[in-house]
This record gives structure tokens, C-alpha cells and sequence, in this order.
């Protein structure tokens, strides 16, 4: 993608194309995470999302989105690393389909959202009220739960610790004061991505930005990934009144994502649990029937490795030491070539994949953009073709188990901190 | 080889028939890097009783999803293994209607993983100890969903509607169901069903057409296959009435959950009547039940709804019924709130303008499903199997004009619903 600074220190990334049937543009603010302000993000991206000053109902909102033939219109959250993230995307169908200038439109609904919202009262209670169920909604589903469940108890002080989608109890104390307050700390305070794909070119949207994104600020990016350190490994059991216990594990890696040996930790992951060759689907689920579902994924802005899987509790131990033996196949260099092979393959595909969708464009970009990296996907597929089985090994012996949770259902021994 | 350009979306799409009888579909996107390609047989979870030629066969529910499982097993390779080695992500689905199997790509040989999926597929390599090593993941698979309060709510539901009709059953089967599979329930529905003349492959690849149907007709040519009797599924007498109109579920949740549901009255149509009776439908209660109606504000404010308020619909050949979602502790106020706005959408409609406003919006979101090879994949198939060319039913939202709507009401009988709440297990 084309890269521009432009305005206050706005980071503008384009790529012209005429391939996709619509134009995506992104902005993207990203703020130094803490409990509170995820919490505080959260309720504004629900704010935000709903009403603004123009569009001040429902039915004015979707109109307006109706106009540009239905628009795909979203605020979300993410964190990663030290950064808390809200972005704003709108997708409206090409030019070509449309019979009005869609591009003006476009940047203009978007900066109504930014500049204009109607942070009330009325909004705030009810965004409130939305975000405190959305909270409990995401503790009925086990593994959702679980895994979240883990990674507050691994975190602990750090960003890892901290669920950016928010606090349930923290959300009870927030007021409208500390909503606007936040507002405002977006336009002044936060660093500023713009992202866009589509047929435009880079002084088109660098115009448009003028025009109509002109009264944004963007500080400059600071490092967001951080090398998260091990203390004493941590065992937690939580009893629900569920049928299939979810077992998760956590790992610190050691190794950052602007580490070089961070693409063999990508394939190595891969490996152990991300392909339907990989060795925990291999071992675990076709060999043993011990489960459904299992895998592995990196949080890479925090280093960190996570192993999640639903099975009976009664064979909890034993999947626990049929993952630690795979770890240990992948250490010990015990790995096929064609396994090896495959991880190498699939990473390959999913880096030329991107070019086939906007969104993956974008989201390529900003990773990028905040390692500050120039790197192009052809150039991570050489990267990857040129690591050796002792790279993957190699990265595997620095793994140490953080923390280890079990939400396990009623019917068998008590819960227990260990 | 036949050609379809359509040039309001601007897509070319290539079919043929294959000798064996096998359909052959190319959406061609020579801009793209990606190829995926799917293999998709019209036998899903409602299919587990079926009549060929006048014989009934019966197999035990869950089978269709049983076999998907198993056929990417065999005794001498790593079919998934084979695919990820040459970059290709293979996977399957199973839905009430279909199996589908497929894999994405983005290198440019597309006739491997192509040649694999076709071989993989026509193969069934299986034996009584494969099928109980299944069992275990199965359960454990039916255990996932069981906790899913969502997906919980909506299987209850289904139960509480159908007396006879297999909606009632879940995609996976049930406990009892999956421990009676047997070697030769699983050899029985593979071979009553998966023949390619009961099959389609669709493909969407920026590969020329040319070669990717050179490359299937050869594989097809080497292989020799039985001349089966298409397969139908069995016809259930259903009655129009609810089996339970109040169900009361525990589980571990933090809030109470509602499903509404109104059980339809099934009619013979043409496939076009049918989508444009579910469009119809899917117009209206957008006009009702979202917040383009002025009321939807109210009701979060009077806490009569949450984010959580939906609906569904669902409108086939041989079951019809809607749905309605919510958080909320008393139902029956709910289905009283549900109930007067549906009387009265019979009665106003929608205005000429809204429906001008929602033919627009569906417009922009058919034009980028064409973005993304996988869901063009999946919508295409499904048209193709409901016998409709995907770019007329794309149009048919067009055509909706009030005449539409006022016989779309019509078919809105209230009599025959069931309400299930899922509720916080106490102590």
C-alpha cells in the first residue's frame, strides 16, 4: 500500500484497485490500554455506532446507510499489545455500481461519526445497558469464558490482563463525563491509521482526508508489543454448571513480534495445533477421541501462546500430557518433514490470500505500521521458505507454561486454587 | 461449455455436464489469486429418510454429518495432510440441506487440491473400527453445542415445533443416534447419495475454464460409477400444530433468553414464489422490527427488548416458520408485544418509500457478496440446488411490489407458535 503522512501527522495507507466491487476505508485510533479506558472505549464505540449529532435516531442512522446502498458501517474495539484501538470502517459498493459521487458520501457519513457524536444521556444509558449484557452474554459461552477466564489470570499486570471488550464491574462506576473525557482524548491524544482499499488513488484520498478529516490530531506511535515475563506458573479450576470441561493453557514464548525468530514461532504454532495434520489434532482428537476441538494461537503483541480445548474433565490430565509430549516432539526436532512442510505451505497461502481481500489488506498494513515495518507479504513468504527444522525447534525450547485453567463442570470435585 | 455474462455484477459464470452426469460450475475471477472449489451433494441432516425409486431407505439421524467426518479418512493417506502440504485449507459442512466439501487456495495450481477434493470425495474407505474411534469426537462435538446457549435455544425450539419433520433432530444426531451408527448405515447413504449425477462442483478460480473442466472430465472418465435412481427425501406428515407451546430450559447463563416461534403453513410454490416470499417477509419485518420502525427506541428504553432482539426466517419447500429472539424474564409479554405489531404489519405494510430504501440496501449487499470467493461459493451452490439462477434471484427483491406483500401476509398465520426460555439454573 501507498503510505503518506498527511495533515496533523495522519499515517494514510491506499491501495488502488479496481479488483473488489467496493471501496473500504478505515480509521483507525489507537490510545495506550489501561482498565479503565478499555472499559470507557467500549461504551464510546457503542455510543459512537449508534446515534450522532445528524443521525440523532435509529431510523436517521440507517437511512443515511440505506443512501449508500446499504453501507457496512462498524466501531470496534481491539487491543494488542500496550495499544487499545477503536476503529471506524465503512464499505460502500464501487463507483461503478452507483449513480451518485459514493466517495464524497462516504468520507462524509464518516466524518459526521467521528466529529459529531451525540454523547447524552440518553445514549450513554443506553450503550451502558447494551455493553453490561453483551459482558454477561460473553460469560454464557464456556470457551469464551475460559480462555478469557486465563488470560486475566496470566496477565495480571500486564496489558494481557485486560479484556478490551471491558469490566463489568469497572462499566458500573463509568459516568458520561468519563465517556466525553475520553472523546476527547481520541482526537487529541491518540495515534491516527487511515486505511483504504478501492479505486482511488493516493491524492484522491489524501484530498478527501483534507476536506473532510481535518480536525484530527495524531500523536506518534509508540511501541506496542512488550515481552511479557513469567513469575511463579499459575493453576486455577473453576467450577460452572456446564456438561464438557474447557481446558486452557497459556505460554510465554519469549519472543516478540519484531523478533526474528518470530516466522518460526508462526510456523512452529502452526505445527502444533493450527492445521488438521497438526500434532494436537493428530494426537489428541484422531488418536484418542479425546475431543472436538483443540488448538493453538499466538497473541503475538504479548508473547504469549495459548492451547484451548473442550473435553470430559476426567481426561483433562491426560490431554495435558499428550500436549506437553507434542511441545516436546516440535523441541526435540521428532517432526515430520511433511508436517513441517505443511505449516510452511499454509503460512505461504495465507500471505498471498491477501490480496484477495480488502480487510486483510488493511489489517496487513497497520500490523506493519505499528512494528514499523515496510515489509511486503511476498517478502514474509521468502522469509518463511528460507527457516530450517532447527529454527523451529530452537524457538519451541524457549516456551514456559504460564498459566493453566480448567472451567470444569458441577458434577465432579470441587473447585480449588493451586 | 456453456457462457453467462451478467452484466450488472459483472461476473462470468461457465457450466457443463459432464457424460456421468456430474454439473460442472466456473465463476471465473481472473483478477484474483484464490481459488476455492466446492463439492456439494443435496443430502443433509433433513435427509435421513429418503425414497429411491419408491423404496424407502432409513439411516439414523446425524448421518449425513457422520459421514462428513468420515470421508476424509483413509486407511493409506492424510487427506487433510495432503492439502495442507500443498497450501490448500480443506474443510466440510453439513447443513439441514446439503454436505458440502471444498478448500481454498491462493497458489496458482488449482488442479491439485482440485484432483484431490474430487478423489477424496468419490471414495469412501472406511471400517467398524474408524466409525467407534468417530463416535468419541462426535460427542464430544454434540457436548459443544449442548453448552452453546444460543445454539441450545434454538434446537429446543425446533423440538418444541416438530412433531415428525426432522428439523426437530440436530445436524449432529443425538447421543443415541450417533452410538447406533453403523459400517453399513454409513456405506448405505454414501451410496444412495454421493453419485455425480446428484452432484455439483463449483469452482471459483481465476484458471481458465477450459482447462479446469479438461482436468474434471478426464478424472470423471478413469472412474466408473452405479446409474443410481435420484434420491428423494421422505415426506413427513406434519401437523400445523406446535408440540409444546411453552418450554422451560436451566443452564449456566446470566441472563434469561426467549425464542418466539410461529410455525408456517407449508405451500406448493415454484422456487422464485417461495424466494420472493421470503423476501417479502425479510422486507417487512425490517420495516417492523428494527430500528427503522420508530417503536424499536421505545421498546429498549421500556426494556421490552435488548441488543440481544432478532429474528429469523425461514422459508422452504418443506417447512416455513419465524422466529423471534430476546432476553427478557416474562415471554408472554413479549409474544404480546411480537404478536400486535405483527397484526399490524398484515394490515399497514410497509410505505412505497421504505421499500425503496431496503431494495437499495439489499442491492449494495448483493453486489459485494461477489467480494469473497468462499461466500459466492456457498451462495451459488445453494441457488443451483433450489434450481434458480443466482443472479434472477438476486433480482427478485426487484420485483416486490405492494400486490407482493399484500399476498405475503397472507401466509402469516399466528395460530401455531412455541415459546422456549432458557433460564439461570438456581443454587
Amino acid at each position: 500500500m501507498e503510505h503518506r503522512k498527511i495533515l496533523n501527522n495522519i499515517d494514510l495507507y491506499v491501495h488502488n484497485t479496481d479488483k473488489f466491487k467496493d471501496l473500504t476505508l478505515e480509521v483507525r485510533f489507537i490510545q495506550k490500554i489501561d482498565h479503565k479506558n478499555a472499559t470507557v472505549r467500549s461504551l464510546l464505540a457503542l455510543m459512537m455506532q449508534d446515534r450522532s449529532f445528524k443521525y440523532d435516531t435509529k431510523q436517521k442512522m440507517n437511512k443515511a446507510l440505506d443512501e449508500l446502498y446499504g453501507a457496512s458501517f462498524n466501531i470496534s474495539c481491539n487491543g494488542f499489545g500496550y495499544g487499545a484501538m477503536i476503529k471506524f470502517s465503512i464499505r460502500t459498493i464501487d463507483q461503478r455500481f452507483a449513480d451518485f459521487n459514493l466517495l464524497e458520501e462516504q468520507f462524509d457519513f464518516i466524518k459526521e461519526i467521528i466529529l459529531n457524536p451525540l454523547l447524552d444521556e440518553k445514549v450513554f444509558n443506553e450503550a451502558k445497558q447494551a455493553l453490561n449484557n453483551e459482558l454477561l452474554r460473553n460469560e454464557d459461552d464456556p470457551k469464551e469464558y475460559a480462555n478469557k477466564q486465563a488470560l486475566a489470570l496470566a496477565g495480571d499486570d500486564y496489558p494481557l490482563g485486560i479484556d478490551i471488550s471491558g469490566d463489568i464491574n469497572l462499566l458500573k462506576t463509568i459516568k458520561l463525563a468519563d465517556v466525553k473525557n475520553e472523546y476527547l482524548n481520541m482526537l487529541k491524544k491518540d495515534h491516527i491509521y487511515v486505511g483504504i482499499v478501492g479505486q482511488i488513488t493516493i491524492e484522491q484520498a489524501e484530498q478527501l482526508c483534507q476536506k473532510y478529516l481535518i480536525d484530527l490530531n495524531s500523536t506518534d506511535r509508540f511501541n506496542y508489543h512488550y515481552q511479557f515475563s513469567i513469575g511463579t506458573s499459575k493453576k486455577r479450576i473453576i467450577e460452572r454448571n456446564i456438561e464438557q470441561s474447557i481446558l486452557t493453557l497459556i505460554y510465554n514464548t519469549s519472543i516478540t513480534i519484531d523478533d526474528d525468530r518470530y516466522w518460526s514461532l508462526k510456523i512452529a504454532t502452526a505445527m502444533l495445533g493450527q492445521l488438521p495434520n497438526s500434532l494436537l489434532f493428530t494426537e489428541v482428537r484422531e488418536k484418542k477421541s479425546l475431543c472436538y476441538s483443540i488448538y493453538s494461537s499466538l497473541i503475538s503483541f504479548d508473547s504469549i501462546m495459548l492451547i484451548s480445548t473442550g473435553i470430559n474433565y476426567e481426561n483433562t490430565e491426560l490431554a495435558q500430557e499428550l500436549i506437553v509430549e507434542q511441545i516436546k516432539t516440535i523441541e526435540d526436532d521428532k517432526f515430520s518433514d511433511f508436517l513441517f512442510h505443511s505449516a510452511k505451505q499454509m503460512l505461504i497461502n495465507s500471505y498471498k490470500s491477501i490480496n484477495d481481500n480488502p480487510q486483510a489488506y488493511i489489517n496487513f498494513s497497520f500490523m506493519n505500521h505499528l512494528i514499523g515495518s515496510v515489509t511486503k507479504p511476498e517478502d514474509i513468504i521468502e522469509k518463511i521458505k528460507t527457516i530450517n527444522r532447527s529454527d523451529i525447534n530452537q524457538v519451541f525450547k524457549t516456551l514456559k507454561l504460564n498459566t493453566t485453567f480448567i472451567l470444569k463442570g458441577k458434577d465432579d470435585k470441587d473447585a480449588e486454587d493451586i | 461449455m456453456q457462457k453467462i455474462y451478467n452484466d450488472k455484477y459483472q461476473e462470468t459464470i461457465y457450466k457443463k455436464i459432464l457424460t456421468n452426469g456430474l454439473r460442472v460450475h466456473v465463476i471465473h475471477k481472473p483478477d484474483y489469486n484464490s481459488s476455492s472449489a466446492f463439492f456439494a451433494v443435496p443430502f443433509g441432516s433433513l435427509d435421513y429418510k429418503q425414497y429411491i425409486n419408491k423404496l424407502e431407505n432409513e439411516v439414523p439421524t446425524g448421518a449425513a454429518h457422520f459421514l462428513e467426518h468420515k470421508l476424509f479418512e483413509d486407511k493409506d493417506k492424510d487427506v487433510m495432510g495432503m492439502f495442507s502440504n500443498i497450501g490448500a485449507n480443506v474443510n466440510a459442512f453439513t447443513s439441514y440441506n446439503e454436505t458440502v466439501y471444498y478448500f481454498t487456495t491462493s497458489n496458482q495450481d488449482v488442479v491439485t487440491p482440485l484432483t484431490m477434493l474430487i478423489d477424496f470425495v468419490q471414495n469412501l474407505n472406511i471400517d467398524e473400527k474408524s466409525i467407534e474411534k468417530e463416535k468419541g469426537i462426535i460427542m464430544q462435538e454434540l457436548l459443544m453445542y449442548k453448552q452453546i446457549p444460543d445454539h441450545r435455544l434454538l434446537m429446543e425450539t425446533l423440538k418444541a415445533l416438530y412433531h415428525q419433520f426432522p428439523l426437530k433432530y440436530d445436524i449432529v444426531g443425538s447421543e443415541e443416534s450417533v452410538k447406533r451408527m453403523s459400517l453399513n448405515d454409513l456405506n448405505n447413504a454414501y451410496e444412495l447419495n454421493y453419485f455425480p449425477k446428484n452432484m455439483l462442483l463449483t469452482i471459483v478460480t481465476p484458471t481458465s475454464p477450459e482447462l479446469i473442466f479438461d482436468v474434471i472430465e478426464k478424472n470423471q472418465n478413469k472412474k466408473t460409477f452405479k446409474d443410481n435412481f435420484l434420491p428423494k427425501r421422505a415426506y413427513f406428515n406434519e401437523p400445523i400444530n406446535v408440540v409444546n407451546d411453552f418450554i422451560s430450559i436451566k443452564m449456566d447463563v446470566n441472563k434469561t433468553k426467549v425464542c418466539l416461534a410461529f410455525k408456517l403453513p407449508v405451500l406448493k410454490e415454484t422456487s422464485i414464489d417461495r424466494i420472493k416470499t421470503e423476501w417479502g417477509l425479510r422486507l417487512l419485518l425490517e420495516g417492523y422490527f428494527t430500528g427503522l420502525n420508530n417503536k424499536y427506541q421505545d421498546w429498549l428504553d421500556e426494556k421490552k427488548i435488548t441488543d440481544y432482539f432478532g429474528y429469523d426466517v425461514d422459508i422452504s419447500d418443506d417447512y416455513a416458520l419465524l422466529l423471534f429472539y430476546n432476553e427478557i424474564e416474562d415471554p408472554f409479554s413479549f409474544k404480546e408485544m411480537v404478536v400486535d405489531q405483527l397484526l399490524k404489519l398484515k394490515k399497514e405494510l410497509i410505505s412505497d418509500e421504505l421499500l425503496i430504501q431496503l431494495k437499495r440496501r439489499y442491492f449494495g449487499k448483493s453486489i459485494r457478496l461477489f467480494n469473497n470467493v468462499s461466500d459466492i461459493g456457498v451462495a451459488y451452490l445453494r441457488s443451483v440446488f433450489d434450481e434458480i439462477d443466482i443472479f434472477e434471484s438476486m433480482n427478485i427483491i426487484n420485483n416486490i411490489d405492494r400486490k407482493t406483500l399484500i399476498s405475503v401476509v397472507k401466509r402469516l398465520d399466528l395460530s401455531n407458535a412455541s415459546i422456549v426460555e432458557i433460564r439461570k439454573t438456581e443454587g
